[in-house]
């Protein structure tokens, strides 16, 4: 440990709080933001992007997911970790109460630079 | 590492492509007769809400979007001032005297239309009838603490800007409203949940709606006021829309009036049937 640089020090530091942070129960979230009726009218073969939906201040390059506390996407519906919600061609359905998530990317400090 | 989530969201995906719903021809189509979509076993008339997308077109007499009242004829004409029921429609309304209260005047050949409230044997009349543009609309219903019932209809929730598929939808509350309360009747021999043609015998096929309606949604409970501005933009977004919901289907289509599926749904859920063979015709947007 006294051989450790500074910059090693924060790193190996910082690695640990992303370890810490991924451990948390998902019923933890920093807030909400909503989506709108975007996805009342989809249509089979189209993709949207998700990403476009977040709030102004979220930074971006972040991980998309379904909170799998509640129902998952429908057959022939996919949701790329960028935020890309794609259907298939010839999917019919409707389902409600989805709650996607989405994980901020870490914040890299400028001794990681 | 901050995660957020979204609120609870709905996804439709409709096969076919694009929106739908129900285009009802007027009550002036050839050859005459009854058009109207019958749930024949509707929810209890209060506590409701009711929200609805919907196109009017001028038309010269009555409008039916709704009505939970009686269904069929078990007296001479069907109709029960004394019984139960409510509906909410454009009504015909004259140049120069809108806002009439339940007393409506005689018609003429220019007249224009007023949102109304149709209940306890009157019609209460609010503001003007727009035609040719979307509004998404919501009744309110619920009994009081006093046994009398009150009854809200919200006729323009989100503005002229909005229209099926667009993705900005603002809804607010401070648009044009019509509140009233009515005594407390018992319900009707066989009620019924009646879109787009009056039920009662003297009124079928003269009181059909011109325009399309879509985007039924009807609750089970009195949304309060959060709750129904998340819903009108984002069926089943809330927690009580989703606990409440009892029928619900966005792209209506005149082929197919199944309800769209939701959590907690009972089997297929409640399916209203056309009375006639005569239907509304397929409404597509773009």
């Amino acid at each position: 440990m006294n051989n450790m640089t500074r910059r090693e020090m924060i790193t190996k530091v910082s690695s640990l709080i992303v370890l810490v942070g991924a451990g948390r129960s998902s019923a933890t979230f920093s807030s909400e933001w909503e989506i709108g009726s975007r996805l009342a009218d989809l249509t089979p073969g189209s993709r949207i992007d998700l990403s476009l939906t977040l709030p102004h201040d979220v930074p971006r390059g972040g991980v998309f997911s379904v909170d799998p506390a509640g129902p998952g996407l429908p057959h022939g519906l996919s949701l790329s970790e960028a935020g890309v919600l794609e259907i298939a061609a010839n999917v019919d359905c409707a389902v409600s109460g989805i709650v996607f998530v989405y994980t901020e990317p870490v914040r890299r400090s400028a001794w990681q630079e | 590492m901050a995660r957020i989530r979204s609120q609870p969201t709905s996804i439709v995906v409709k096969a076919g492509g694009g929106l739908t719903g129900l285009d009802f021809p007027g009550s002036t189509w050839t050859p005459a007769g009854d058009c109207r979509m019958t749930f024949s076993n509707p929810l209890p008339a209060y506590p409701a809400t009711y929200i609805w997308e919907c196109f009017p077109r001028r038309q010269k007499g009555f409008y039916t979007t709704f009505f939970w009242g009686p269904d069929g004829s078990a007296n001479a004409d069907g109709f029960y001032p004394d019984r139960t029921y409510y509906g909410a429609h454009p009504y015909p309304q004259p140049r120069g005297e809108w806002n009439a209260f339940r007393e409506p005047p005689p018609l003429r050949l220019n007249d224009g239309h007023g949102w109304e409230i149709a209940v306890e044997g009157g019609d209460v009349v609010g503001t003007r009838v727009r035609y040719n543009r979307w509004f998404i609309q919501a009744l309110r219903v619920k009994t009081l603490s006093t046994g009398r019932r009150y009854h809200e209809y919200s006729t323009d929730l989100v503005g002229s800007y909005w229209r099926p598929g667009r993705e900005v939808c603002l809804p607010s509350l401070a648009g044009p409203k019509i509140v009233y309360e009515s005594e407390s009747f018992p319900d009707p021999p066989s009620p019924g949940l009646v879109w787009g043609g009056a039920p009662w015998v003297e009124a079928r096929g003269n009181e059909i709606y011109n325009g399309v309606i879509r985007g039924i949604r009807i609750y089970k409970s009195y949304l309060g006021d959060a709750d129904l501005l998340s819903e009108v933009c984002q069926p089943l977004s809330s927690a009580s829309g989703l606990s409440n919901v009892w029928y619900w289907r966005m792209n209506t289509d005149p082929a197919n009036l199944a309800c769209d599926p939701f959590r907690g749904r009972v089997g297929a859920g409640p399916l209203p049937v056309w009375s006639t063979t005569r239907k509304a015709t397929l409404w597509r947007g773009q």
